[in-house]
């Protein structure tokens, strides 16, 4: 006798949830406040990333050392670039934006005094920051300047474009076509070195407590 | 107690039933509204770099072989363009010094070289040496002041002729502190004010010279465009960068 109540429960049970669902179907509604429902749906929701950048070294820290007498040097540590460009118009660049010594900030004039040394001939000499390629040397050809020769101002290096842009005479350091990277993750990562080039006799003080940050900007509007 | 438990097993059909209608219909939530994000039209990320700059002791000469010195006739004195040296110390117990290490081509021997060519006696031979880049013609080089000057042969710390000796060394071109050095200077700053620390790296132009002391050697050499001429001769000099003997 329990054994056929409980199934008689069970089948109560099973037809109490399918009575809920079954409301709101096309028939004559015994009661006017039960609920009605339908259904429509909603097609081609697409979800384009664009515009992430993400910079890391590749193995350990970015570390770059030029002694006097060499002519220039390149980092043997490669950074890595990860990125998505979310328009067809858009453009990677780089740029120091700080600097500190001995863990204390310094102004980007401040940088630019350090590295640099004016005898007051007219020539200024010092060490040059560089982005390059991922290459074993410093070449002018793979490189390109992160401040100016004379030590006046940092300045930007465009790093690389997306597939249309026109920048005119300014190449950038990536000479290749980002559009594999275009509004989709898993596109090729790129590698840049930091490179210095010694210009007249480099800096008048040595030091080993500078520390710059390198801003990585990725930016194009659709 | 029969009934009793029948009473409660339909009791939990009919909740069981009411579960099932209440589970097809889930309570409805009212939803909280977030502002969009700004569209993204750009995006950053930052790495940082640690940045050294190092003295140590480096050499290079511009240049790798000059050449034209003629002592001709009446004249007593020749220079010539030695193009640039760039050099670096580590730290101020640093020195510059040059030697004449080969000779000819051979290298030089205190017993066995040709730069006896060049010497008759102390009185009489031919000093071949550095100067500054203004020291042209023999009336510079006589104004020119003790340590303005390396004498690479005869290599010798006397002051004058006398007491000079056939031979070459170790020859100091620029060193903190002593006075006596032929001084590299770059706007009047010596080595030793040049940078904090005293290391640092500098970039001198200088020129090589000959003078005929006396009369000179007997004999003489090179080309004088005649059936007897001889060869011209020629000397490797040596820069070397070094912690301070």
């Amino acid at each position: 006798m329990k054994k056929e109540v409980m199934a008689l429960a069970l089948a109560l049970a099973v037809a109490g949830g399918m009575i809920g669902t079954a409301l709101g179907q096309d028939n004559l509604q015994g009661t006017p406040t039960a609920s009605a429902s339908d259904t429509q749906t909603v097609a081609d929701i697409n979800f384009l990333p664009g515009n992430r950048i993400d910079v890391s070294p590749s193995n350990g820290n970015v570390d770059l050392t030029l002694q006097s007498g060499l002519e220039s040097v390149v980092d043997d540590e490669a950074m890595s670039i990860d990125f998505v460009f979310g328009s067809l118009s858009g453009s990677i660049s780089a740029e120091i934006v700080d600097a500190r010594r001995g863990g204390t900030s310094r102004s980007l004039e401040q940088l630019l005094d350090l590295l640099s040394d004016d005898d007051g001939s007219g020539d200024v000499d010092g060490m040059q920051l560089f982005l390059c390629e991922d290459v074993a040397s410093f070449s002018d050809g793979n490189c390109q300047a992160l401040m100016a020769d004379d030590f006046s101002a940092v300045q930007s290096v465009q790093v690389l474009d997306a597939g249309d842009v026109v920048l005119g005479d300014a190449s950038p350091l990536l000479g290749f076509d980002g559009s594999d990277n275009y509004r989709k993750e898993g596109g090729p990562a790129q590698s840049l070195k930091l490179g210095a080039k010694t210009i007249g006799n480099g800096p008048s003080e040595a030091f080993d407590d500078l520390a710059i940050d390198l801003v990585f900007t990725i930016t194009g509007s659709n | 107690m029969i009934h009793r438990r029948l009473t409660n097993y339909v009791a939990a059909a009919l909740a069981l039933s009411v579960l099932g209608v209440v589970g097809a219909q889930a309570t409805p939530v009212t939803s909280q509204q977030l502002d969009a994000e700004d569209r993204v039209t750009s995006a950053s990320d930052t790495v940082t770099a640690d940045v050294t700059y190092q003295f140590v002791n480096s050499v290079t000469i511009g240049t790798g072989e000059v050449g034209g010195l003629t002592i001709a006739g009446a004249d007593t004195f020749a220079s010539v363009d030695a193009g640039s040296i760039s050099y670096s110390f580590a730290n101020d117990a640093t020195e510059l010094y040059a030697e004449i290490i080969e000779v000819n081509g051979a290298a030089y021997s205190p017993t066995d070289n040709d730069l006896s060519a060049w010497w008759k006696d102390d009185q009489n031979h031919l000093e071949f040496g550095i100067g500054p880049t203004g020291m042209t013609d023999a009336d510079d080089f006589n104004n020119l002041t003790n340590g303005e000057i390396a004498s690479l042969f005869p290599a010798s710390a006397s002051v004058g002729n006398s007491g000079r000796t056939q031979g070459v060394g170790l020859v100091r071109l620029d060193s903190k502190g002593d006075g006596d050095a032929f001084v590299f200077e770059r706007n009047g700053t010596p080595t030793e004010d040049l940078n904090e620390g005293a290391g640092g790296q500098r970039t001198e132009a200088f020129r090589y010279y000959i003078a005929q002391r006396g009369d000179g050697p007997d004999a003489g050499f090179g080309n004088d465009d005649t059936s007897e001429s001889t060869d011209a001769m020629s000397v490797t000099v040596q820069f070397t960068v070094a912690p301070r003997q």
